[in-house]
């Protein structure tokens, strides 16, 4: 089951996701999802992987919402890619 | 309230257009979609007994110019296939579909072909046929969405396509649709290396992404030593031997010649 972060009501339909199958050579990350547009921010750097679309359209609300629970996202995204952990791995280096 | 946004890139005439959705509800809807000549039109059916009087209107027009799409959202009638393909550009019957909102939307957007509009699962061979918003296929192997770490496994019986079609869902099971499109449509690849993977185009990064892809560590590589893959991965090796690429290759599952395309 995709993680997804619950959200205050206010704030939907914006949707916060880990889903279970991810391009595991990328960073670790969350996917925010508005209707048709989605977003990509790192669990890692904490910033937005993608420069496009536009991070600044993303309400800092939900990106509050990400960082108050950035520890249960990363043990959810730890325990579904083990090869791809938030801590870089020493021999991937 | 939340904000509502306007996708920079939607709405906008690019270098494919964006398409019409028309829905085919009535016996003269169905005649019109047969005979119409309009190009970037897509044709959707929800009833099987519409698509057949498509496909009748289609014989008795013997229509020859193809133009515009028809999406069937039923469950496959090979024998329909060859009348239809030769009156619309691409016939798909996708009975597992984006919703009806989803659907038309996802027809005007210009990365409409890096997003899926629906597919179907054939149990027999273990696939999963997936149509992309240019309405081009993708056939992928059920291996294609593997366990997590945590044991969650997808539910092929329950398969669907959500999120404007960046979501493939298999029961409690969803993954990226950018997965199966950096596996399977070397078209999606190359835009990759344009956009995100434009400061690491090189050979050795190609072969880290499919490695870290497959989840092996550089020990997973036989009798290739494990420094060797790091040092190959990280450039440091500008001309591998064709027999170590070849091993490399064997084991991450590919072309040997298609290697870098990843």
């Amino acid at each position: 089951m995709p993680y997804e972060l619950l959200l205050p009501n206010a704030l939907r339909p914006w949707k916060v996701k880990i889903f279970d199958n991810e391009l595991l050579f990328e960073e670790p990350h969350v996917t925010i999802i508005f209707k048709s547009t989605r977003w990509r921010f790192s669990l890692r750097s904490r910033n937005f992987l993608d420069k496009s679309p536009e991070p600044s359209q993303v309400p800092s609300r939900v990106v509050a919402q990400i960082e108050a629970n950035l520890e249960t996202l990363c043990d959810e995204w730890n325990a579904r890619f083990p090869t791809n952990p938030i801590a870089q791995l020493e021999e991937e280096e | 309230m939340p904000t509502v946004i306007e996708n920079p890139r939607s709405k906008q005439s690019g270098a494919t257009g964006f398409l019409v959705p028309k829905w085919v509800d009535s016996a003269s809807e169905a005649r019109h979609a047969a005979s119409s000549d309009e190009e970037g039109t897509v044709w959707i059916v929800r009833k099987s007994n519409l698509v057949d009087s498509v496909a009748h209107e289609v014989a008795v027009i013997k229509a020859l110019k193809k133009s515009g799409y028809l999406v069937l959202l039923l469950d496959a009638r090979s024998a329909l296939l060859p009348p239809l393909e030769k009156r619309f550009r691409a016939v798909a019957f996708v009975p597992r579909a984006l919703s009806k909102e989803e659907f038309d939307e996802v027809l005007t957007l210009p990365d409409r072909e890096d997003r899926f509009i629906g597919g179907i699962v054939d149990e027999a061979s273990k696939t999963l046929t997936l149509w992309r918003g240019n309405f081009k296929s993708i056939t992928v192997p059920f291996s294609a969405f593997p366990a997590t770490g945590n044991g969650i496994k997808p539910d092929f019986k329950k398969f669907s396509v959500i999120d404007y079609g960046h979501t493939l869902k298999f029961g409690n099971y969803e993954s990226a649709s950018e997965v199966v499109l950096f596996e399977y449509a070397p078209d999606f690849r190359r835009r990759l290396k344009q956009t995100r993977f434009a400061e690491e185009k090189t050979l050795g990064a190609s072969i880290r992404r499919l490695r870290r892809q497959r989840r092996l560590t550089r020990s997973d590589f036989g009798n290739i030593d494990a420094k060797t893959i790091a040092r190959i991965e990280h450039g440091k090796v500008k001309r591998p031997q064709a027999s170590t690429l070849e091993g490399i290759a064997n084991v991450l599952g590919v072309n040997r010649s298609q290697l870098s395309s990843y």
